[in-house]
């Protein structure tokens, strides 16, 4: 499968509207009462937590490159992106281009105008190989140079956008000052790293540098899709699937986020740090943690755990790429509650924010759920990193 | 009952039963003779289930089969007399301390049976003990044989009030389809369980071809269970041991390796050759319950034509989640159709007198699912799928 349609897979993911409609009338009507009943109106007034953008910097060192991954444009002139192959899947040859949106914050902020987003927050996507391939001589100029240009842009449109800023999974130490160096100089509200060296606690230890500079500034550390450098330990095993790729890596997703949010979760790793607020983007493993959780709950005694929704007190789980399924959404609301789930719409992967809209208002959710998740819950933990959205 | 009181009683009645899903618990544990909590009255009226699609046994030659081996694994006695399993880690399993085995009791087990209008369970050998892996297939071909004959005694011992299906070793196909035949025609048996991860890719399924196709012969009835299959079958899934965080770990691993599974075999074109064999995967196939939408909706672009209906062919069956996670169960019936789930417990987990989780199941389940579902999965299904079995 191409790196283009699997994205395109994950677009379609949860249009679970569509799968219903595919269901037989007899198992549509053992829908549970909320799921049948019509969605609430949208809140006014939006707050999207997940999506990317590639600052001109950043492009413009990437695109120096000679092998992967590097910015090129392609017959068309289109910038296209080469990732690296071992974390690029089926990847086509040549790579894949990525559209205006990516790039153009006048065109993305009609967008969010025109669908009821008041703010968004603006990250870098991990997905890319970047963080895994490039060692700390390359890493950091790359990621200072991002941050910069991140800065500038929400610091021009600071009602409507906020940023978190690229770290350096090679380099700990170097990430921590940066993370100081963003809330100090650069407006950021904190940083953002890939999931998977939180796969394990071991690896999620590497981090205490960057935890304890986040505790310091109560930062919000951002989690989404992607592998760190190789040094970090306890990364998931990289899997190239020779058959139904598209839906087996959506299991490796829902597996790899999983296992960074029992991490955080569960493992004890958090306790230091009772101030750094953390979001987990596909919903912290597509519906996974939400049975996870479950189960953790029913077997309070056997796992030591008395009261799980305690666990996730400072997790946020947002609904960006598969954690827009509308049953998972529902689950992990009723487990772990609606004040843990926020808003996201992988906006610049995806060209819209109107599908996850549409998958929400398909959730089993109470109106108050789901306003919740629309907005309230990311205007109180905007507030709380000192951004107040009107 | 209301939604809070609800939910305290699946919280109550399960604790303890979904312990045993996970892979990580010592068969201490798991062979816990205790009593589960007393169900909620249901205000449902009972109903005869016709199968308990999901038990295991342990025989007597399995325990000498073991017993005789040097190194595990094996069955060795312990400090205070009892015999013990000392096992290795796999893919699905992290081996601790021997935990107690001993020979299943069949009585009581009937008892339990009786007292829940039960009428028959299906009997497999402990497939999540991961022999598949662990022991060189001379050494499977003789202990499953002896498995077989000892399932075989159990049947006629106890007639009407057990099925049964055979253990065959994943790394020899060949034989395996010789011994399904047998296992059919002299041993009264169904079919077959199998370890999920053989089937974790395409690649992987396709060296079972010769057992399918002996099996759509036999129109045989495939139990599916995690646990590793033989280190020869390709694409299995890598190992992970978790060092931290252990059980609740164990859960993604486990329900990854079971959807993966599920995917392959209600997605792929490897059944498509064997329309009369019947696959039941456990615990509702993992993860696969929250993927059902997006496969449907990615269906046609990934040129997978009415995903739904390939699915449909297989059969969910819970297992451990009958007691532990009944909303989960609720979901599988509403995304694949109730039509497709079977009702299992996943009784009699190392052997011995075995505690009665058919009681704490039933509540469990009288508790989430709608009365249509719960006719169809308690009944309906089981006496199609009994019917095209050729069993009355």
């Amino acid at each position: 499968m191409s790196n283009q349609s699997r994205r395109t897979f994950l677009r379609q993911a949860a249009f679970a509207t569509a799968a219903a409609s595919a269901l037989p009338l007899s198992l549509r009507a053992q829908s549970t009462d909320k799921s049948a009943a019509a969605p609430s109106p949208v809140p006014a007034g939006l707050i999207d937590l997940h999506s990317h953008w590639f600052s001109p910097g950043a492009v413009e060192l990437l695109s120096k490159r000679a092998k992967s991954p590097r910015f090129f444009k392609n017959e068309r002139g289109e910038w296209s992106i080469e990732r690296t192959p071992a974390l690029a899947g089926a990847a086509p040859a040549g790579g894949f281009p990525v559209g205006r949106q990516w790039f153009d914050i006048d065109l993305r902020l009609k967008h969010l105008a025109e669908h009821g987003v008041a703010h968004q927050l603006i990250s870098w996507p991990t997905t890319l190989g970047v963080d895994p391939t490039l060692e700390s001589d390359e890493a950091r100029p790359l990621w200072t140079v991002y941050n910069d240009e991140l800065s500038g842009v929400v610091a021009k449109h600071h009602d409507r956008l906020s940023g978190v800023a690229a770290l350096a999974t090679v380099d700990p130490e170097w990430s921590a000052q940066e993370l100081a160096r963003a809330h100090d100089k650069l407006g950021l509200i904190g940083g953002v790293l890939p999931v998977n060296v939180f796969a394990t606690l071991e690896g999620a230890k590497r981090f205490a540098p960057v935890f304890a500079t986040a505790q310091k500034y109560k930062s919000h550390i951002y989690l989404h899709t992607g592998y760190g450098h190789a040094s970090i330990p306890g990364q998931p095993p990289v899997v190239s699937h020779q058959d139904s790729a598209a839906q087996r890596s959506a299991l490796d997703w829902a597996y790899q986020f999983a296992a960074a949010t029992i991490t955080f979760a569960f493992s004890g790793f958090l306790d230091a740090y009772p101030d750094v607020t953390v979001q987990i983007a596909q919903l912290g493993g597509v519906g996974a943690i939400g049975l996870v959780a479950e189960q953790v709950q029913i077997g309070a005694q056997r796992y030591g755990v008395i009261d799980v929704k305690s666990k996730f007190r400072n997790l946020y789980l947002d609904t960006g790429a598969l954690g827009n399924g509308p049953e998972a959404v529902a689950l992990s609301a009723r487990v772990l509650g609606a004040d843990r789930i926020v808003f996201g719409t992988d906006y610049a992967p995806n060209t819209s924010v109107v599908p996850v809209i549409d998958h929400l208002n398909a959730s089993p959710l109470t109106p108050a759920e789901r306003t919740a998740i629309f907005r309230d819950n990311a205007r109180a933990l905007l507030a709380s990193k000192g951004v107040s959205v009107a | 009952m209301s939604t809070q009181s609800r939910r305290s009683f699946l919280r109550s009645a399960a604790t303890g039963a979904a312990a045993l899903s996970l892979p990580v618990l010592t068969r201490a544990q798991e062979a816990s003779p205790t009593p589960a909590p007393a169900p909620a009255a249901s205000k449902l009226p009972p109903l005869t289930i016709p199968v308990d699609w999901h038990s295991h046994i342990v025989t007597p030659g399995e325990i000498a089969y073991l017993a005789g081996r040097t190194s595990a694994p094996r069955v060795i006695t312990g400090a205070e007399g009892k015999t013990l399993i000392e096992n290795l880690t796999t893919v699905s399993f992290a081996s601790r301390a021997p935990s107690p085995i001993a020979v299943s009791d069949l009585a009581t087990r009937v008892k339990h049976l009786d007292a829940n209008r039960v009428e028959r369970q299906l009997l497999t050998y402990t497939v999540a003990n991961g022999y598949e892996a662990t022991l060189p297939v001379e050494e499977q071909r003789k202990l499953y044989r002896t498995l077989n004959d000892d399932l075989a005694a159990a049947l006629r011992a106890h007639p009407g009030r057990f099925l049964g299906v055979a253990a065959v070793p994943t790394l020899d196909p060949a034989w395996a389809a010789t011994e399904l035949e047998r296992a059919h025609q002299e041993l009264g048996l169904i079919g077959a369980a199998l370890p999920l991860n053989a089937f974790a890719t395409l690649a992987g399924a396709r060296t079972l071809a010769p057992l399918f196709a002996a099996g759509q012969k036999l129109n045989s009835h495939f139990f599916l269970h995690r646990a590793p299959a033989s280190t020869s079958i390709p694409g299995q899934p890598p190992l992970i041991v978790p060092d931290d965080t252990e059980s609740v770990r164990w859960s993604i691993i486990s329900n990854t390796h079971l959807a993966n599974g599920a995917i392959t075999l209600g997605l792929t074109d490897f059944l498509d050759p064997y329309p009369d064999v019947s696959v039941q995967i456990i615990m509702l196939g993992g993860f696969l319950p929250y993927l059902i939408d997006s496969i449907v909706a990615a269906g046609p672009r990934l040129n997978v034509k009415d995903p739904l209906a390939r699915l449909r062919r297989l059969y969910l069956e819970p297992g451990p989640y009958s007691g532990s996670a009944g909303e989960w169960v609720a979901l599988a019936a509403r995304k694949l159709g109730a039509d497709r789930i079977l009702f299992g417990t996943d009784y009699g987990v190392g052997g011995g007198t075995s505690a009665d989780r058919l009681a704490s199941s039933i509540a469990t389940l009288d508790a989430i699912l709608p009365a249509d579902a719960r006719q169809q999965i308690y009944r309906d299904n089981s006496l199609t799928l009994l019917k095209a079995k050729g069993i009355t």
